[in-house]
């Protein structure tokens, strides 16, 4: 239990009163922005990614001939609250301008520039081409959007970033409660993410008969590693099938306690691991990899870069957080 | 008792005071906003997973709004309820009256699609516009008013592919081809179907009694 939790010496906590300290040291305990920084990095990278690939198709995807065009789009799904300024540029000059900005600000946001408005711009950017691309998607954008959502509440430039280095001395780590927040929700995002892939999976037979891991490696148009060896034994196939519903289904359960997270937190780079490099979807493996990063612990995240950067560690206010 | 204790402990209900750097009322505030946006999140996937049901569509109707702004309407539901069968391939021909030789091509293609996620956005155009696939025979079981609007949805963006490669390359005509590409069965593979056997490619036909076997 932590010093936040502990109830006043000598006064009988009621429940409400309980749940409202757990509550409070939940949400409102200050947390070290390390490893924020580091999730900056990596998302702003494959944000950037992202937006460099789509240069290569820009006018396919986005021009007014586009594979789905502007008004189809809109059309699709009957959806009324989306918005894009994609939907409104008529001169491929304009769009061309709207797709380096975008590209200058996931860079910006990568390297820690005025990372304040920059994250802000970053989630505005990957939201509004989101909008204008439905029917390109997948789930690398539910990722990238999310990612950039919770960036941008917290001081994700306070460390690792041009905006620290320009700082100097004048800069600060030290713990906020706006880091914590951004944290909370993004770890709390990730449960949801898992326990509904979870329900999703149990409605179909094959992960119950244990053949869904067959037709996940013997599809053609996913596989990048040739996995299908493993129809020599269909235990194993069963196997990860199963651990894979249940791993998702635990997931958000098991990744709280200190001692099942390091376990929780290995299969997920297994997992995705697996999906990146054997189903062809580096990105999407990859950025889940990173959001479940959120659950290493600032003073963890800073040891490992310092290590990375042949740095001597440090102590800092990280470690009491 | 000293002014500043009291101060304190009028400010800080039991339970509110352990969490330095927000006051009370911020806290409260953030703490509405924070438990707002995650029922946002968890709507979505669970009016997903509930298609949605009644209890869940009315809250859905009030956060769609938010949940559509910020681009969560999202299932989470990666390979499931099963991994996808068949993936869909989309083969495309476009012709010309000025001699040129027709172009052919398809989506996706591992040789003209690159980098991976460049192929994977082309593989998604026809997984997607696949999925919105309403044959031109309407189903006995269908509610004709719904069958007709996902028709024309379907057809409306069939057209907007139409015209993309026709104005992509300057042809004349183009025609468009869904085809069906199943994974072998874990007995087949066993029997040593290979996953590119040209039996497990089955063009689809747009009339319902063609296209169920």
């Amino acid at each position: 239990m932590t010093r936040s939790t502990q109830p006043t010496a000598g006064v009988e906590p009621s429940w409400a009163s309980d749940v409202a300290r757990h509550w409070n040291a939940f949400w409102f305990t200050p947390r070290a922005p390390h490893t924020l920084g580091v999730i900056r990095i990596l998302a702003g990278a494959m944000l950037l990614y992202t937006h460099l690939v789509w240069t290569i198709g820009l006018e396919d995807f986005l021009g007014a001939n586009s594979w789905l065009d502007r008004e189809t789009t809109q059309s699709l799904g009957g959806r009324y609250y989306v918005w894009s300024p994609l939907f409104h540029f008529d001169n491929p000059m304009a769009l061309w301008l709207y797709h380096l900005a975008s590209i200058a600000t996931m860079f910006a946001l990568m390297v820690g520039w005025r990372t304040r408005e920059t994250s802000i711009l970053a989630w505005l950017f990957a939201v509004s081409y989101c909008h204008r691309l439905q029917g390109a998607l997948f789930g690398l954008e539910q990722v990238n959007t999310m990612l950039a959502m919770y960036l941008m509440l917290a001081p994700c430039g306070a460390v690792y970033s041009v905006d620290r280095w320009r700082a100097g001395s004048k800069g600060s780590d030290k713990p906020t409660v706006s880091a914590n927040i951004a944290t909370r929700l993004l770890q709390i995002h990730m449960c949801v993410i898992y326990l509904f892939g979870a329900v999703g999976k149990m409605k179909g037979d094959s992960w119950w008969d244990g053949s869904a891991f067959w037709f996940a490696i013997a599809n053609l148009e996913y596989q990048s590693i040739d996995m299908t060896w493993m129809v020599r034994f269909p235990a194993l196939i069963a196997l990860v099938t199963h651990a894979t519903l249940f791993w998702e289904l635990g997931y958000c359960a098991l990744i709280w306690p200190k001692r099942t997270r390091p376990v929780m937190l290995a299969s997920a780079v297994i997992l995705h691991g697996g999906i990146a490099f054997c189903m062809g979807m580096i990105t999407f493996g990859l950025a889940m990899i990173f959001a479940n990063m959120s659950f290493i612990s600032p003073a963890t995240s800073k040891r490992i870069v310092d290590r990375l950067l042949r740095r001597p560690a440090s102590q800092s206010q990280i470690d009491a957080a | 008792m000293n002014r500043r204790s009291k101060n304190s402990e009028r400010h800080n209900s039991p339970g509110e005071g352990e969490s330095p750097g927000w006051t009370a009322n911020q806290r409260r505030l953030a703490s509405l906003a924070v438990v707002l946006h995650l029922a946002a999140v968890i709507l979505a996937p669970l009016a997903f997973a509930t298609r949605p049901s009644p209890a869940i569509g009315p809250m859905l109707q009030l956060a769609e709004p938010y949940i559509d702004a910020a681009h969560m309407n999202h299932g989470y539901a990666f390979f499931a309820p099963n991994p996808p069968g068949a993936s869909s391939l989309l083969r495309y021909r476009v012709e010309f009256d000025d001699g040129r030789e027709p172009i052919t091509g398809v989506l996706p293609d591992r040789r003209e699609h690159w980098p991976r996620l460049f192929y994977h956005r082309h593989f998604m155009l026809s997984e997607q516009l696949s999925a919105r696939w309403v044959p031109a025979e309407q189903p006995a079981d269908a509610d004709p008013h719904q069958w007709k609007m996902q028709r024309a949805a379907y057809l409306k963006a069939w057209r907007s592919f139409e015209n993309h490669l026709l104005k992509k390359h300057d042809g004349a005509r183009v025609t468009m081809e869904f085809y069906d590409h199943r994974p072998p069965g874990v007995i087949e593979a066993l029997n040593g179907k290979q996953l590119n056997s040209p039996d497990l490619y089955r063009p689809r036909s747009d009339r319902l009694s063609e296209a169920i076997p």
